[in-house]
């Protein structure tokens, strides 16, 4: 196992092996653990002193189903703290089977307008990876759609993965994301927020490529042990009704929750007004699947978006003509450009998704911000062609786009919006914190600004729910919520996708086979114990960072209108006090 | 008589009669007073074994193998939401989600308590 | 001879310090079964769902070792 670190000061690389105190880290263990002990809190996100990180999980690039997740941490130019975002990609899969734990970007050269990419192979008599560089500044300045097909172009013949930056990195956005590829060499895999392209795009680093030829993949100490567990998961994955195939991600996609949120009033709608939208069931999951089916004369189910995936939930939505327009509606992405801006058509919710993808925005920021931006009268609420001009704007950073680039709270301040739906700056994801007080709750005490994959929950006794009708004791209900807790921790770590929770929690057997496969691969006895603890520890030291960063307990506040708003149709707001939020970190 | 607007999703949609658009249907069910979830699911002549997640008014009365709500009575005007068995929502985004009483009361008793999808075993 | 036991989420309760995926030694007889060691332990049966030794899942009927590592979960998943 390798460290690659990439010195784009003097253009310098340096393989070295993995410190001991890293061994069982990896994910987003790994990148914060990496962040916090080497960048200092107080440097500027896109200044030389920030890094930027990758690992993949312990069990990507193995044969285990669904598990090809890769982790992107640095300081964040969108909240000012710590930040991992992660993407399911083929680029996880061969990094990992080059075998490099971490690959950490540092320095920053003095020569501004020039981008570069570096080519890790693999030398196969030496037994290491290998990395040349290449000049990208001529990709600068275009389209992600346009440049990639020109990237495989470049690398014909060898077996290239492609990892970039877009547009809005190289205007420096808060909102832009790391792009990966998908199985069909799409620029579609985002690990999309908090700004991580633009720390890349600061270091001039265009491309990371991969050319995994001839590396040895992942080492598995207990092969067997592993075997076992990987075909127990598997098992449990095609048994399930949502992962198995036709099931519902299959089916359906993400974007299946669209429906179920505006039935339990939590869709965000018309800029987090209402927590339900008149037309969700237009734009929802089970109308994509409706609507392919008749523009195709055929049912056509979903794809996957990296190797080994066997849930299979990536989308396409195509064209009265049949041709595809865009890969993936994922239920955000679907939701930021449709309920939340009152846009009911999937044509057009398909294109702001598509000029994302080519731009290297994130769409949840994206749509956010389009939502405040709404609220302020910039462009008016539903209108799908002024919302596609405004994303051009932001691609070609024409000044206003520039503004609404810079993120849902910055844009928020500059437009002099009240009601901004933001923690940290950045722009909450599509659950209504006052109909879903859970999420509300980790929106603000995420180290992450508002995020929903914080990758813990929260103890039924501060949410106030089911007290009295339950009639187990507070220790097991909180020992139950730590349960869940430790093994979203675990599966984060594992490189596994975060659906695969279906099939551990509702099937033993599923259950069973994670915890065989990660002893296979470790060659311990019980590595989830201490995955577990490190997923607990992990947040720890992403707070501690965040604290010498400048942050206190006053930033993880939900915004004021959630507090005084009353949210259709439930007609509630957000009644969770400061004193109950202070205590969540008491949690864990 | 009492008027339910009904929300079928998915392969559900079928009960919907001539109401049918694309992935969802939308229908207006009229009931005598005092009708129950049961009362409704017989008069679009749907079993109940094919839904899955159900809200009543937003709040949650059922789940794929768990179904406390089937004596639920009814009120003029109530918005039920019928779900197909492909539907999902995980445990960590609708923690702490309106809950209807009943439904509450179920996953008290159970010692799965309501992180799970599916309680058909 | 010795093992060392974990009891995970609610299980935690019938360890030595009440705590959940601590682990604990155990002085057990040569031969004993899974099932006897949850008896010794004064655990309710019903109330276990998932057991591994050593990383692997085992039936009750599983004759222990010296130094097998045990964990055993409640019916719900969990780490």
């Amino acid at each position: 196992m390798w460290f690659l670190r990439i010195n784009m000061s003097d253009r310098t690389h340096q393989f070295t092996e993995v410190p001991e105190k890293y061994k069982y880290f990896a994910g987003r263990a790994l990148t914060s653990n990496l962040i916090a002990d080497e960048v200092p809190p107080p440097a500027h996100p896109l200044g030389p002193n920030n890094k930027l990180v990758f690992s993949p999980g312990f069990m990507t690039g193995t044969s285990a189903p669904t598990s090809s997740r890769i982790s992107v941490g640095g300081k964040s130019p969108l909240t000012g703290g710590i930040k991992e975002s992660n993407a399911g990609t083929p680029w996880a899969w061969k990094i990992a089977r080059m075998r490099i734990k971490a690959l950490i970007v540092e320095g920053q050269p003095e020569d501004k307008g020039a981008f570069w990419g570096v080519v890790i192979g693999w030398d196969k008599e030496a037994e290491q990876p290998t990395l040349e560089w290449f000049d990208a500044t001529e990709y600068a300045g275009q389209n992600a759609y346009d440049i990639y097909p020109k990237v495989y172009e470049k690398f014909e013949g060898r077996r290239i993965s492609v990892c970039s930056i877009g547009l809005a990195s190289e205007h420096a956005y808060g909102n832009a994301g790391v792009i990966f590829e998908d199985m069909s060499q799409r620029p579609s895999r985002y690990a999309g927020r908090g700004g991580l392209g633009s720390v890349m795009g600061s270091k001039g680093l265009k491309f990371i490529l991969l050319d995994d030829s001839g590396a040895p993949g992942v080492e598995i100490v207990d092969k067997d042990l592993f075997d076992e567990g990987r075909k127990k998961m598997v098992a449990a994955l095609q048994e399930h009704a949502i992962t198995k195939p036709k099931g519902g991600l299959n089916t359906y996609g993400t974007a299946v929750l669209i429906n179920i949120l505006n039935e339990a009033g939590g869709l965000p709608t018309r800029n987090f007004a209402s927590g339900r939208f008149e037309d969700a069931a237009k734009i929802a999951g089970e109308a994509i699947f409706e609507g392919n089916k008749k523009r195709l004369g055929k049912e056509l189910y979903n794809h996957a978006c990296s190797p080994g995936c066997i849930i299979r939930c990536s989308n396409t939505w195509h064209r009265e003509d049949k041709t595809e327009h865009v890969s993936c509606v994922e239920y955000e992405s679907d939701w930021a450009f449709g309920a939340n801006l009152e846009i009911n058509d999937l044509d057009v919710i398909a294109e702001l998704i598509k000029l994302c993808n080519g731009y290297g925005l994130d769409t949840i920021e994206t749509g956010v911000t389009l939502g405040v931006a709404m609220e302020a009268g910039v462009l008016p609420f539903g209108d799908g062609e002024a919302a596609i001009k405004m994303v051009h704007q932001m691609g070609k950073g024409e000044p206003m786009g520039r503004i609404l680039g810079s993120g849902t709270g910055m844009a928020g301040k500059v437009l002099g919006v009240t009601r901004v739906p933001a923690v940290k700056g950045q722009g909450m994801p599509a659950y209504e914190p006052r109909a879903v007080k859970g999420i509300g709750i980790t929106y603000a005490t995420s180290t992450m600004g508002a995020d929903h994959t914080a990758g813990y929950t929260i103890a039924p006794e501060i949410l106030g729910v089911s007290a009295q009708l339950d009639p187990l004791s507070p220790e097991g209900k909180a020992a139950l919520s730590r349960a869940f807790q430790a093994t979203t921790a675990f599966i984060d770590s594992s490189g596994h996708c975060l659906f695969i929770a279906f099939a551990i929690l509702d099937i033993e057997s599923g259950f069973e086979g994670l915890i065989e496969e990660a002893n296979g691969v470790l060659g311990t006895s019980w590595t989830a114990d201490d995955v577990v603890n490190f997923g607990t520890e992990v947040l720890k030291v992403e707070r501690k960072f965040n604290e010498a960063a400048g942050f206190s307990k006053e930033e993880d506040r939900i915004p004021e209108f959630m507090h005084t708003e009353p949210l259709p149709p439930h007609n509630v707001v957000f009644e969770i006090d400061d004193e109950t939020l202070d205590k969540v970190y008491g949690e864990i | 008589m009492i008027t339910i607007d009904v929300w079928l999703y998915g392969n559900l949609s079928e009960y919907g009669g001539e109401n049918t658009s694309p992935g969802f249907a939308n229908r207006k069910v009229d009931l005598p007073e005092g009708a129950t979830i049961q009362d409704l699911l017989d008069a679009l002549r749907m079993p109940t074994e094919e839904r899955g997640i159900t809200f009543v008014n937003g709040n949650l009365t059922a789940m794929p193998g768990k179904q406390p709500d089937l004596d639920h009575r009814l009120s003029d005007h109530d918005r039920v939401a019928f779900f197909h068995l492909r539907s999902m929502w995980p445990y960590q985004y609708r923690q702490g989600a309106a809950i209807a009483e009943s439904f509450d009361r179920e996953l008290g008793k159970d010692q799965r308590q309501g992180i799970h999808h599916s309680y058909e075993t | 001879m010795n093992i060392t036991v974990k009891l995970f989420a609610s299980l935690g309760q019938y360890s030595p310090e009440g705590e959940s995926a601590k682990p604990f030694t155990f002085d057990i007889e040569q031969g004993d079964s899974l099932k006897s060691l949850v008896r010794t332990l004064n655990i309710p049966e019903e109330d276990i769902r998932i057991k591994f030794v050593n990383g692997r899942t085992q039936d009750w009927d599983y004759r222990l070792q010296h130094d097998d590592e045990v964990g055993f979960f409640p019916p719900i998943g969990g780490g």
